[in-house]
């Protein structure tokens, strides 16, 4: 950990902030969207900026964007209640994307990682949820929600394939002064 | 190869993504069928809704469809209305100055959530109909739950 925090520079902390304000807008955007096919179910557009931190930034950074993004979109939205479940969610979908990105990455694409992280993040944020509510019915909706999460996922893994693939290298190569 | 290398040049479908994504087809499989193909579904015998006061849910209203008996919890008699006419019922809860509008066909046996001024999207009128025991809809913000009741769960206990 302090290994990371040690190659922080100015430059990095600046790219830092503006990718998780980014993050933080795109998530009061779709906040204002109306649901996706099932309550509460979203595209998780902000994800974007998260796996994409995670492969050019690396797992420290990816999860400091990722509380932040969560804890202040909550804030920002109005919507606290839900950050109780938004936060596990968001950081164990991060935990599993780290996971592949160290174990299998390039051997799978960006894609396939960001499929994973979306069907994981839907299906704790809805077993979380059936928990603390204690609304065992809740469960019934965990195929839909882990179906949603594949769809989100592709357009999520597409948009950083597109990115990564297209940005010019000066944009990526984060540790030069 | 450079790690900047490495990412820009990482392909978009990969071999290896087959059994990424055969695991997670065969996981959702998994899933439908443990909680939507394989659940047996009763019929529905009953509405409920229940509040969460001090972290406990509270049955405050309940409509049983074979003997049309409404029973709303004492105290909440202000707070519950019932609108009739032949086969509809409309339940307005109200929560200070906010309400919940769910209204149950009596024919159809099914509920819905039809009107709320709860939430920027009202998400608890987006919930499916109950249509059966396992059906639920959850209003987040007033701590509202309309559940189905099923024939194995019936026991009324409002009042």
């Amino acid at each position: 950990m302090w290994g990371n925090m040690k190659k922080f520079n100015a430059k990095k902390i600046a790219y830092l902030g503006v990718l998780t304000a980014m993050a933080l807008v795109t998530f009061a955007i779709e906040n204002l969207l109306p649901p996706l096919f099932l309550p509460g179910a979203k595209m998780g557009l902000s994800n974007i900026f998260g796996l994409f931190t995670l492969l050019v930034f690396g797992w420290w950074e990816a999860l400091v964007l990722v509380t932040i993004r969560t804890v202040l979109g909550c804030l920002v939205t109005g919507s606290l209640s839900t950050m109780m479940y938004s936060l596990p969610a968001g950081l164990v979908a991060m935990a599993v994307s780290i996971l592949l990105v160290k174990v299998l990455f390039p051997k799978i694409s960006v894609v396939s990682i960001s499929v994973v992280a979306a069907v994981i993040h839907n299906l704790t944020q809805n077993a979380v949820f059936v928990l603390v509510s204690g609304t065992r019915q809740m469960i019934f909706y965990t195929p839909y929600l882990a179906l949603i999460g594949v769809l989100s996922g592709i357009i999520v893994g597409t948009a950083v394939w597109f990115i990564l693939r297209y940005a010019p290298v000066s944009l990526l190569n984060t540790n030069s002064e | 190869m450079t790690k900047i290398d490495n990412i820009k040049n990482t392909k978009f479908f990969a071999k290896a993504d087959i059994v990424v994504y055969a695991f997670v087809l065969s996981l959702i499989v998994l899933l439908f069928g443990i909680f939507v193909w394989g659940e047996k579904t009763e019929s529905l015998t009953a509405i409920s809704a229940s509040v969460t006061e001090n972290g406990k849910a509270v049955e405050i209203f309940t409509y049983e469809f074979e003997n049309d008996k409404i029973t709303v919890a004492s105290g909440w008699e202000e707070r519950i209305t019932v609108t009739e006419t032949a086969d509809t019922l409309e339940i307005k809860f109200v929560f200070d100055d906010e309400f919940n509008l769910l209204t149950i066909s009596k024919n159809d046996r099914t509920a819905i959530m039809t009107e709320a001024n709860c939430s920027f999207h009202h998400d608890c009128t987006k919930f499916p109909p109950i249509t059966d025991g396992s059906g639920i809809i959850i209003c987040i913000p007033h701590g509202l739950t309309v559940f189905g009741v099923g024939v194995t769960d019936y026991q009324p206990n409002v009042g």
